[in-house]
């Protein structure tokens, strides 16, 4: 039977090609835009090599000093090394933890020994419990030994661009490169990193032991310039982790004689990160969802109508056929699931068009769909999981269901003499 | 002709529902966007009170100690804060260089590093920013007084080691800028426990932190003298900015090659290297990122919305000229032009939209009611706002009508009597 439907709805869409035509474009536009914002929610959400545990990563991305007595606000700003190592690195409810100094706004010029050739790469400055929380793809070489780390030897690790643009090889291993007029060994070479991994993205990745500032830091070693990510144990959550970092906290307050550290509403989890990353005050992420829920609902329901106008004038044209199969024994229901099961042919169509074209207008679009702060990011094989096709055949089910649900109502509801007269 | 196209449209009400229902959603959300986006643009268009074109960051580092470059001699580390000095002199001396200024620790412009400040005057309290500048600051930003004069009177006030105040301090403190002037102002700056009194040198322009945010407090003081630089260390390279602004006939986009290759020589002393020449355009573009996602999102929609009506259209008038052909036959066969067909056609289509859009209105003036809109805190006559996001919704959503009849309306046009008559 459903083979029959689908033969004749397959007819039916040579019959009228202008009102096919429309119907498959109005829903390719709709899964199109839909698409490119599910895509997009999935690249910053989800996880993918190297960020493979986003789900389960906590970050402390900023901390608040305040004046012990008064509260006045003295700083706001990334974590000084003290409050990193007395805080957070002990944390029990976290897996491992690591601490980042990113130099966001200026990149360094590496170059070769001789000078000849450089490369203005961006640096995370960082610690070995960085490579076991990010999953990075070697091709080359290692991450940088713990013993090297701890003594500050000058090792590095540097991305394939970097090290093709200054050795024109990947195997670069235990060659010499120059850094802002320091010599570091390469000890390892990664893939290139997606910008959309954005707190594992950079081009150099050094011990922070090597840098002679990492321990610069105010307000008595609450502020300085790390970050902090935590990964989580297996079984604890962001509320475990949250409680026991403020204990730390008041009894690292304890200590200090002028300041205070407040953590505000930190830990934030991806998600958040990603939504409202750096600000101050908490955000409700449930909102986020809601007003996603309206932009999705709204792209549904106007080409939803579109189309079930269309539907119902053709359906209009086809009453008596549908009348004489009533006459037949049809049930309503068979009526019913015979007009969905043939649009869901033109939807399922126009949601194949439109998944392609979602993937044609994110490369189309590039400068400012794919754009991240860290700069313009590629889209690759490995970010995209069965969530995004799954999701696609989701709401071409939903969208048929809306477009054609009131005509195949209304058109198994005419009379049957009514509709064999006309 | 209007009743008879009422009549008519009551008469084929079922089908027609939809395509209203339609018109009705997309004239709501298109509303809400073009009105969302005239907000964005009215506060987008109001002046910034600074200009950052032709103004480049000149970005100073100093070598680390630990490397073997580091000259340890104590003109060149200690004191390292005098090659800060000579390196700005030799910028002010470039001939493609109009003006030099720096700023101390926070680069405020577009780049979200700022030091708080509390802003005290008998009951009333306000929080702002506190801006440690070198005099020729004003010069460089071309930052206007409030009452448009050009930038000396401000530099002159900070030599004098007064302090210069927006225009927004100004009237919000004191009534109006021009009152401001010489009155006294209780400020504490983040971190300090006491706050201080300053007497108001001069009253600059309002401004803005970037282009969609509203006007701030904010008050400038001199970062420091010639010889408190001269005596610190070379680390102040890294923490305070320079900037300078190029003559405008030597900017163009092989500036920053240029000066890089021609100034690396010169600008490398004792400790202090130049690292990078960066536009302030970068920051800006930078800063202003989330914003130009969320325009770009609005018309993303709109145009979405756009090309549905348009599809929406054109399906249903042509289907309904394909339906009703035998009767327009009718009306050609009783004399009726090729030209009255089409515009009773067109006709029809506008009623339509003007049937949904009284529903769409009283859905937005419900919903700005509700202050779902766009929100802002500067003061937009409503009904500008009302009328340009009504006339711009109308016209576009017209637009897609005309376009999406058109066609259809054309066949039927070209219809011959005879031929549909004959189906009868």
């Amino acid at each position: 039977m459903i083979k029959h439907y689908f033969k004749q709805a397959l007819r039916l869409l040579k019959e009228n090609k202008l009102l096919s035509v429309i119907s498959i474009l109005g829903t390719a536009l709709a899964i199109c835009m839909i698409m490119v914002i599910v895509i997009l929610y999935v690249v910053n959400t989800a996880g993918f090599r190297p960020e493979v545990n986003r789900e389960r990563t906590c970050y402390f991305t900023n901390i608040m000093s305040l004046g012990k007595e008064d509260g006045r606000r003295m700083s706001y700003s990334g974590i000084g090394l003290p409050l990193l190592e007395t805080c957070y690195y002990p944390l029990q409810s976290a897996e491992v933890v690591t601490g980042v100094l990113r130099k966001r706004w200026d990149k360094l010029p590496a170059s070769t020994m001789d000078g000849l050739r450089r490369y203005n790469s961006q640096v995370i400055l960082t610690d070995t419990a960085f490579w076991q929380l990010f999953k990075f793809d070697f091709l080359d070489g290692a991450p940088f030994a713990p013993a090297a780390f701890m003594s500050g030897i000058r090792e590095a690790v540097v991305s394939e661009s970097v090290a093709r643009t200054l050795f024109g090889t990947v195997q670069a291993t235990g060659k010499e490169m120059k850094l802002d007029f320091t010599v570091f060994r390469i000890c390892g070479v990664v893939k290139d990193v997606s910008r959309f991994a954005n707190k594992a993205w950079a081009e150099v990745w050094l011990p922070y032991t090597t840098d002679p500032g990492y321990r610069q830091g105010w307000c008595e070693g609450i502020n300085g310039n790390f970050q902090c990510y935590a990964l989580l144990k297996e079984g604890k959550n962001r509320e475990d982790l949250r409680r026991e970092a403020e204990a730390r906290l008041a009894s690292f307050n304890s200590t200090l004689s002028d300041y205070k550290a407040d953590m505000l509403h930190l830990p934030t989890t991806q998600v958040e990160e990603w939504l409202y990353g750096g600000n101050e005050k908490p955000q409700d992420v449930s909102r986020a969802y809601l007003r996603y829920g309206v932009v999705l609902f709204i792209l549904l329901l106007v080409p939803a109508l579109n189309l079930s106008s269309i539907t119902f004038s053709r359906m209009r044209k086809r009453v008596a056929e549908l009348g004489v199969r009533r006459a037949f024994g049809a049930t309503k229901r068979d009526i019913v699931s015979q007009v969905l099961l043939e649009n869901l042919v033109l939807t399922l169509a126009g949601g194949l068009l439109g998944l392609v074209l979602s993937f044609f207008s994110l490369w189309l679009l590039r400068d400012w769909l794919l754009t991240t702060s860290l700069g313009e990011a590629r889209l690759s094989a490995g970010m995209f999981n069965g969530y995004v096709f799954l999701a696609a055949f989701l709401f071409c089910l939903v969208m048929n269901l809306m477009s054609a649900g009131i005509p195949a109502w209304r058109v198994s509801r005419v009379n049957i003499t009514d509709s064999i007269n006309s | 002709m209007l009743r008879m196209i009422f009549i008519q449209l009551w008469n084929e009400r079922k089908s027609n529902v939809l395509i209203f229902l339609e018109l009705v959603v997309v004239s709501v959300f298109l509303w809400y966007a073009s009105d969302a986006l005239y907000v964005q643009y009215k506060s987008f268009e109001r002046p910034l009170g600074f200009d950052i074109s032709n103004v480049y960051h000149v970005q100073l580092a100093t070598v680390p100690v630990s490397s073997a470059d580091y000259d340890t001699s104590v003109v060149h580390s200690r004191k390292g804060g005098s090659d800060f000095l000579a390196v700005y002199d030799r910028l002010a001396h470039h001939p493609q260089v109009e003006a030099v200024c720096y700023t101390g620790g926070n680069h405020f412009h577009y780049r979200g590093s700022n030091q708080f400040a509390t802003f005290k005057k008998d009951s009333l309290m306000r929080h702002g920013y506190v801006r440690h500048v070198d005099p020729a600051y004003f010069r460089v930003f071309r930052v206007k007084t409030a009452d448009g004069q050009s930038w000396e009177t401000l530099t002159k006030a900070l030599d004098e080691n007064r302090i210069v105040v927006t225009g927004t301090v100004g009237t919000d403190f004191f009534g109006s800028a021009a009152k401001a002037l010489n009155q006294e102002i209780q400020i504490t700056d983040q971190g300090d426990r006491d706050s201080v009194f300053y007497h108001i040198g001069a009253v600059c322009e309002p401004q803005r932190y970037s282009d969609f945010m509203d006007y701030d407090y904010a008050y400038y003081k001199a970062a420091g003298s010639r010889e408190a630089i001269a005596n610190s260390g070379d680390g102040l390279a890294n923490g305070w900015s320079l900037f300078i602004r190029v003559k405008p006939a030597a900017d163009n986009n092989r500036f920053v090659a240029g000066f890089t290759r021609e100034m690396s020589q010169q600008l490398r002393l004792g400790n202090i290297y130049l690292k990078d020449v960066v536009p302030m355009s970068y920051y800006r573009n930078e800063m202003l990122r989330y914003w130009m996602d969320d325009i770009r999102f609005y018309f993303s929609c709109i145009l979405f919305f756009l090309l549905n009506v348009f599809l929406g259209i054109i399906g249903t008038f042509w289907f309904r000229t394909q339906q009703r052909s035998a009767e327009i036959g009718l009306r050609m066969a009783m004399g009726a032009s090729r030209r009255n067909i089409f515009r009773h056609l067109f006709a029809e289509g506008f009623v339509l939209l003007g049937v949904a859009f009284v529903p769409a209105a009283l859905v937005f003036a419900n919903l700005m009611y509700l202050e779902v809109t766009e929100w802002s805190a500067m003061q937009i006559p409503v009904l500008g706002r009302l009328l340009c996001g009504m006339g711009m919704t109308l016209g576009l959503i017209g637009i897609m009508v005309a376009i999406g009849i058109g066609f259809p309306a054309y066949r039927a046009m070209r219809l011959q009597p005879a031929d549909t008559l004959h189906d009868e």
